[in-house]
């Protein structure tokens, strides 16, 4: 339960060294030590004679424990929630390949998304998607009010920021008689907790611009013009103005906040991942049934985005490299752990129909992603240059919702900065 | 001599200061209401007493101390400070005797170097010290003692060799003409007249390594969560702050330094008085 | 019996020094060296001159944190100096109870930095809380929520050292005035601030280095939010060094900079203590 808040971006793993001998398998993580010690205890309970020593260190003294370990000492494994790591290890030539062990039945791409590195140095665990779940009790409850403003009848039919924002509203003006404080769940501002803002929700401008500018997938741009901040500022104006809580408190709101409130009834709408589903299944109190959990994609007012779906990123599974991999991906008590425990959605190749996800979230990325005529986004997020970019990001939001910056001014310290931390990084 | 105008003065000002002293005690006793409040009312109403919707009795106690650990968390701050109290007021008392009779370059120097290093602020050396550490594996609470004598050897030897330059040289010449060792003299005769000083060294020496954030933070933080990280744990990377757990886990943390403090209070002030004025 | 004890050098020094070397000299002198490389753990560094030294500069976060905790220093010193000297006007007065009051004021001191930045937020935070307001909407509520705090903590820790400067002035310096016909402001003025000059230098100088130093209570009050606008000179090197890949360099070099910065108002103080004990004498 606790794998998802630091498994944002699915799950990655990367080998340091040969694939093990039989007796020791190292896997160095920063999945925290709770969840890592059931994986431990299911793998050597599956495979006797094999020990799985896992080392818990966070993701930079993870990369610097690689580089002080001499070589043949390595862990053969490094397995972290971003690519980032993997970016400066296999700078350093401390990642070896893997791509002749990678799953040959594994299509190459979801949508325009490579599932593992080109270079072949990392593998995809896990597939995540997000958008903008919603509870859709509230959203029947609300197309059910004599005085509602708006014509459509359910939620499926809002596919456009103009309809979403008169929905959302008309709700807002309504939240007494719908029984919520308002429609959206707090927008986390809280240290470590703005990564749905200065990440996720960034993504959408980030590509809708490379798309503008026919800039392939996953690769690196120095001029990022925040082309469609406009479109960002209505989507973040709209979380803001129509919020459970007044702006002055955000800044001390963190994500497992936001989704309590969307668990006990409070918010109607919480902008998040599937991943989310263990913060409102595992509230005491939830009051959110199974089945009125779903998914929305995250409209911002660009022209054809009717057609978008959910972003949906993340990794698929490796053929198998070491004993841990083939377990983790192979066996039955493996993939129980990548279903239940990490709630990741790994529907392929060696996931048979009934071993997918059983929780709403992951269940309706999948609808989503199967839907006729609809295109996932992709996470064009990961060319951003740098943590710090996010971190400057995320204090630009706060000021502008303290009033201290200009929306303009957030969208041109965000150009300006993605050029230093550009030249500071390449 | 006590005039009726010197009285009401005298009464006016008393009242006065009673009221600052609550001032003083407020925040503390805030969050001891507060810790047995609900988390969902502490944010809210902190300054309300809790009442029969808000008040949970231990719950916040049981779940803060179970989140954190906080009876390993006791025994790792406890053990750490009492061995590094114990090894500073040996190592340095030592050192600084030696320092202060023994002159040539060499102490000379080491007495600059220690001087010198009370003044370098910790993140000077934050990196590079835990780095070291890590490499020669003193990342676990035993290891960790070397870190605290080594940084508690400037204070300690300063106020030791301050105060052995003011006993006459006498006493130990004459245990020394009689034969007795260096070490025999420095334990049986110089040693028993430093407990003044020892007990201000290992007064304020406590008193840093017991609040300590940092350094345990980074070189044992992971494993081995001593009290000040194990609260600043509760914030966590991603999470919420259970501001309920919090509010019982900082009463727990306040509960001992107080008892510590009224039991001796006398030594402390003093002791903080003369590290002050010396250091 | 210079001699003597030398014979016993190992025994005495190695255990000290060895800890002394170990902790602090070794990792000050890398920490210099490493100050002009780049590197990312200590081992694999090469050498780029000044160019760390430059990174510091190329945005304004180390500036911003060096200007905030000037006027966070210069404003809590003033404030805790007066607070603390009156506190030990009025504690040495006669007043009954002189003793709990003493007890009562100094407790907060032994509390530790990341205890007390917690204690404190949830008081500002119910403060702020009727504004629809956090310790973190704003950098001001930061700024002076750590003035509040950092008052709290030392009042009563300078106050003790003022309480013991008072005492040392001697009762017959004190009548003489009286019998001149003083009155409490020149008796103030005249007899009892001169007589207490070493206190006030020792209390100004440990506020001032204790407001530089800061750490805790700032990790533990705002954690330099909103946006690293109340973020301090050692929490900006911490957050350097762990929270930017690639800038360990400048976290070491900005160290640097904050070690001169204390060492300089270290090197004030002992010239101003020398030049009084000269005056004495």
């Amino acid at each position: 339960m606790h794998a998802m808040r630091t498994a944002l971006a699915g799950a990655l793993l990367a080998v340091c060294a040969a694939p093990a001998l039989a007796g020791t398998v190292t896997v160095i993580t920063s999945f925290p030590k709770d969840l890592t010690q059931a994986y431990k205890t299911a793998f050597e309970k599956a495979n006797p004679g094999i020990t799985l020593e896992i080392l818990n260190k966070n993701t930079v003294s993870g990369i610097a424990f690689v580089r002080e370990t001499p070589a043949g000492q390595r862990p053969e494994v490094f397995w972290a929630s971003a690519p980032d790591a993997f970016e400066v290890l296999g700078r350093d030539k401390l990642l070896a390949k893997s791509a002749d062990i990678a799953n040959k039945d594994v299509p190459d791409k979801i949508g325009s998304y490579p599932i593992n590195d080109p270079g072949g140095m990392y593998l995809g665990q896990a597939l995540a998607g997000y958008g903008i779940i919603y509870n859709d009790a509230i959203m029947r409850a609300y197309f059910a009010l004599p005085n509602k403003a708006v014509k459509i009848n359910s939620a499926d039919e809002i596919n456009n920021f103009a309809t979403l924002k008169a929905v959302v509203e008309d709700m807002q003006k309504n939240k007494a008689a719908l029984g919520i404080q308002g429609v959206f769940a707090s927008t986390s501002m809280a240290a470590g907790n703005a990564w749905r803002w200065e990440t996720h929700l960034v993504n959408v401008p980030i590509y809708w611009e490379l798309r503008e500018k026919n800039i392939p997938f996953g690769e690196k741009t120095r001029n990022f013009d925040f082309t469609y901040s406009a479109q960002m500022k209505n989507i973040f104006d709209l979380y803001l103005n129509n919020s459970t809580t007044a702006k002055g408190l955000l800044g001390a709101k963190s994500v497992d906040d936001a989704m309590a409130e969307f668990a006990l009834g409070q918010a109607a709408m919480v902008q998040n991942g599937n991943w989310g589903a263990s913060q409102i299944l595992g509230v005491k109190g939830n009051k959110v049934a199974d089945k009125d959990i779903k998914f929305m994609p995250i409209y911002t007012g660009v022209k054809g985005e009717e057609k978008i779906g959910l972003c949906v990123g993340g990794y698929l599974p490796p053929g198998g490299v070491t004993q841990f991999l083939t377990w983790l991906f192979s066996s039955p008590s493996g993939k129980a752990f990548v279903k239940n425990d990490l709630m990741f959605i790994t529907p392929f190749n060696t996931f048979a129909d009934n071993e997918l996800p059983t929780d709403p979230l992951a269940k309706d990325v999948i609808r989503w992603m199967n839907k006729d005529g609809v295109t996932s986004l992709s996470w064009d997020f990961s060319i951003i240059p740098s943590k710090e970019w996010k971190n400057q990001m995320a204090a630009a939001l706060g000021d502008y919702i303290a009033g201290r910056k200009s929306w303009n001014e957030v969208a041109a310290h965000g150009a300006d900065v993605w050029k230093r931390e550009f030249d500071l990084t390449n | 001599m006590s005039t009726p105008k010197k009285r009401s003065h005298q009464i006016i000002l008393f009242v006065l200061l009673a009221i600052l002293a609550l001032f003083f005690l407020a925040p503390m006793l805030i969050v001891f209401m507060n810790s047995f409040k609900s988390k969902f009312f502490i944010s809210s109403e902190p300054f309300k007493f809790p009442n029969a919707d808000t008040f949970t009795g231990r719950e916040n106690y049981i779940e803060g101390a179970r989140k954190i650990k906080f009876a390993n968390a006791f025994g790792y701050s406890l053990f750490i400070t009492v061995f590094s109290v114990i090894g500073i007021s040996l190592a340095t008392s030592m050192l600084g005797w030696y320092l202060t009779r023994v002159k040539t370059w060499f102490t000379t120097t080491v007495y600059y170097l220690l001087v010198f290093s009370m003044i370098v602020p910790f993140q000077m050396v934050m990196f590079t010290m835990s780095k070291t550490a890590n490499m020669l594996h003193l990342d676990n609470p035993i290891g960790i003692l070397v870190l605290y004598i080594g940084f508690g050897a400037g204070l300690g030897t300063f106020m030791f060799s301050g105060f052995i330059k003011t006993i006459p040289l006498s006493l130990e010449e004459a245990a020394m003409i009689d034969g007795a060792t260096a070490p025999q003299t420095f334990f049986m005769i110089v040693y028993p007249m430093l407990k003044s000083t020892a007990i201000t060294v290992a007064i304020l020496n406590a008193m840093w390594v017991w609040n300590d954030y940092l350094l345990p933070y980074l070189t044992i933080g992971i494993e081995y969560k001593t009290i000040p990280v194990a609260i600043q744990y509760l914030r966590g990377g991603y999470g919420a702050v259970d501001m309920g757990a919090m509010m019982a886990m900082l009463v727990l943390a306040m509960i001992p330094i107080i008892i510590f403090y009224l039991a001796m209070q006398k030594h402390i002030i003093q002791g903080v008085i003369a590290g002050a004025v010396k250091g | 019996m210079q001699k003597s004890i030398q014979k016993y050098a190992a025994l005495f020094v190695l255990p000290a020094l060895t800890c002394f070397v170990i902790a602090f000299l070794v990792p000050m002198i890398m920490g210099v060296v490493l100050s002009f490389f780049r590197f990312t753990t200590v081992l694999d560094g090469h050498f780029i001159g000044m160019e760390n030294y430059r990174r510091i500069f190329i945005d304004r976060e180390f500036t911003n944190a060096l200007i905030f905790n000037i006027r966070f220093t210069l404003i809590s010193v003033v404030t805790i100096n007066l607070g603390a000297f009156a506190l030990a006007l009025l504690l040495t007065a006669g007043i009954k109870g002189t003793n709990v009051f003493r007890t009562i004021f100094f407790m907060p001191n032994l509390i530790g930095g990341i205890v007390l930045g917690w204690i404190w937020n949830l008081i500002i935070n119910g403060v702020l809380y009727s504004k629809g307001m956090t310790v973190v909407s704003d950098p001001k509520y930061g700024f002076w929520g750590l003035v509040v705090l950092m008052n709290w903590q030392n009042i009563g820790y300078m106050m003790v050292i003022y309480i013991a400067g008072i005492q040392n002035i001697p009762v017959e310096l004190i009548e003489a005035a009286k019998i001149d016909g003083a009155g409490q402001g020149t008796l103030l003025k005249s007899v009892i601030i001169p007589s207490i000059a070493p206190s006030i230098t020792i209390c100004t100088f440990l506020t001032l280095t204790s407001g530089f130093r800061l750490f805790d209570q700032n990790l533990a009050l705002t954690a330099g939010d909103p946006g690293k606008q109340t973020e301090m000179l050692a929490l900006n090197i911490f957050n350097t060094f762990y929270g930017r890949t690639g800038f360990e360099g400048v976290g070491q070099a900005k160290a640097v900079l904050f070690t001169i910065l204390v060492a300089l108002i270290a090197l004030t103080q002992l010239a101003f203590s020398r030049k009084r004990e000269e005056e004495a004498a």
